[in-house]
């Protein structure tokens, strides 16, 4: 079975700030709603999840933080890094940042 | 009473009598040929302290002078003071002064602060200040955020400093066909808008001074095939707000550290260093990766957007040009200019 998550799909074509209070359809509200119960499906299945980032108009960074640094938060870095691909065909650059700010992620 | 108190209190009553009916003899004079609508006018705003704009009003052409303009606005706000803004001597005004002057105005509608104004008798600056919006925009205030299709500047404001993603969408369909005649996404408008609304909401407000929204004036220039945006945090700015970092944040002492690797140790060397990731990389030993004002140069860098100019408290960045100057003035708060024309990076619409 694939595991995939199209943001735009499935969320938002314009993904929003970090948290709910600070605007609509924020990093927190994703991860929280979307992402952790599909990663942990991941986790048990011991499946790749593919989260795809094109389609939308773009995103900020505290968006991506949130959502790929608070995963690497709520697991851990390793489990994250070894249980998530990301396409991102539409801004390449990406890729390498959400992988720092994996990296980067503090509890 | 003892008689030469009262010569002497007498004597002063009179003085000020005359000097009164002198006065008004003046004011009648001034107002003499006048009609009765323009002697209400100059009657109604009497007490006001007349605040002169700048001849050439632009926030990035003319930075200096408009800063000093608002400063006065602002010093007459700090002391409760009404204000009579005349602009009948611009000569040329363009979105970059109506957006800021449209945000330190509010101040004054805000706090039920008495002002007023006129237009410029120029012309082309009249026109131009009128189709705007900017008196629509000054007395809705800014409860709600609208988007109207087809208008060619557009003003927009958010208060309690949410960031609005959202406003991208309809703001890209309109900007792909100005520039393009078709729609595009251009994630690089979407960055900067984020990052500018994300830094209002997390860094405006000390200790809850003024205002805290942002606005964003976007202007369509179809004969050029351009689309010009000015965005204002009318907040404390970027320095002050990085010297009130307290203790524990990452940004703490950020001066102290990147004090080395400055020539005179000013706002703006600080300001470029900021920009260009390296004070990120001192202060937090990490990459900025695209976070808050270096993700804007970042996007300029990607030819995602161009003519970026910033200008926060006293410093004076033309970004594309790599020009950095110190300003004789403080304003207030976070300025940010940019355009996007044919030339720029954008991406197919893939919008479903």
């Amino acid at each position: 079975m694939e595991y995939k998550i199209k943001i735009a799909e499935v969320f938002s074509i314009s993904p929003g700030s970090r948290h709910p209070d600070e605007g609509d359809y924020s990093g927190q509200e994703f991860r929280e709603k979307i992402l952790i119960p599909m990663f942990r499906k991941c986790l048990n299945a011991k499946q790749f999840l593919t989260i795809d980032l094109d389609g939308t108009l773009g995103y900020g960074t505290s968006f991506l933080e949130e959502v790929f640094g608070g995963l690497a938060r709520e697991f851990t870095v390793d489990e994250v890094l070894n249980h998530i691909k990301i396409i991102s065909n539409e801004e390449d650059y990406l890729i390498d940042d959400i992988k720092e700010y994996i990296k980067d992620a503090k509890g | 009473m003892n008689k030469s108190v009262k010569k002497h209190k007498d004597a002063k009553l009179l003085r000020r009598r005359l000097i009164s009916n002198q006065k008004q003899k003046k004011r009648n004079k001034s107002l003499q040929g006048l009609s009765k609508s323009e002697v209400d006018f100059i009657k109604q705003f009497k007490d006001y302290n007349k605040i002169n704009a700048p001849i050439n009003f632009s926030f990035v052409h003319s930075t200096e002078k408009t800063v000093e303009f608002i400063r006065k606005i602002e010093r007459s706000f700090s002391i409760k003071q009404k204000i009579f803004v005349n602009l009948e001597r611009v000569e040329y005004i363009d979105n970059s002064a109506i957006i800021v002057l449209l945000s330190v105005m509010n101040l004054f509608r805000s706090r039920g602060l008495g002002f007023g104004g006129n237009y410029p008798i120029a012309e082309d600056a009249a026109i131009l200040l009128y189709n705007s919006g900017f008196l629509k925009s000054l007395f809705r205030g800014s409860r709600k955020l609208t988007y109207t299709f087809g208008k060619k500047n557009q003003l927009f404001t958010q208060e309690n400093k949410k960031v609005v993603a959202s406003l991208g969408h309809p703001l890209m369909i309109e900007v792909g066909f100005t520039i393009f005649g078709e729609r595009k996404i251009f994630k690089g408008l979407q960055r900067i808008l984020l990052e500018l609304m994300q830094n209002t909401n997390n860094h405006a407000v000390v200790d809850n001074k003024g205002q805290k929204n942002w606005w964003l004036s976007v202007n369509h220039d179809r004969e050029n095939n351009k689309v010009a945006f000015s965005f204002v945090d009318y907040g404390v700015g970027v320095f002050e707000s990085l010297k009130s970092k307290k203790e524990g944040n990452k940004w703490f002492g950020a001066f102290e550290k990147v004090k080395n690797r400055l020539k005179y140790g000013t706002n703006e060397e600080v300001l470029k260093l900021l920009l260009n990731g390296d004070l990120h990389m001192t202060v937090t030993g990490k990459h900025f990766r695209g976070k808050g004002i270096p993700g804007m140069k970042q996007v300029l860098d990607r030819n995602q957007i161009s003519n970026l100019h910033v200008i926060t408290n006293d410093a004076y960045a033309d970004v594309s040009g790599n020009n950095y100057k110190k300003l004789r003035n403080h304003f207030s708060g976070t300025f940010v200019y940019w355009d996007i024309d044919d030339t720029n990076q954008t991406t197919e619409w893939s919008i479903k």
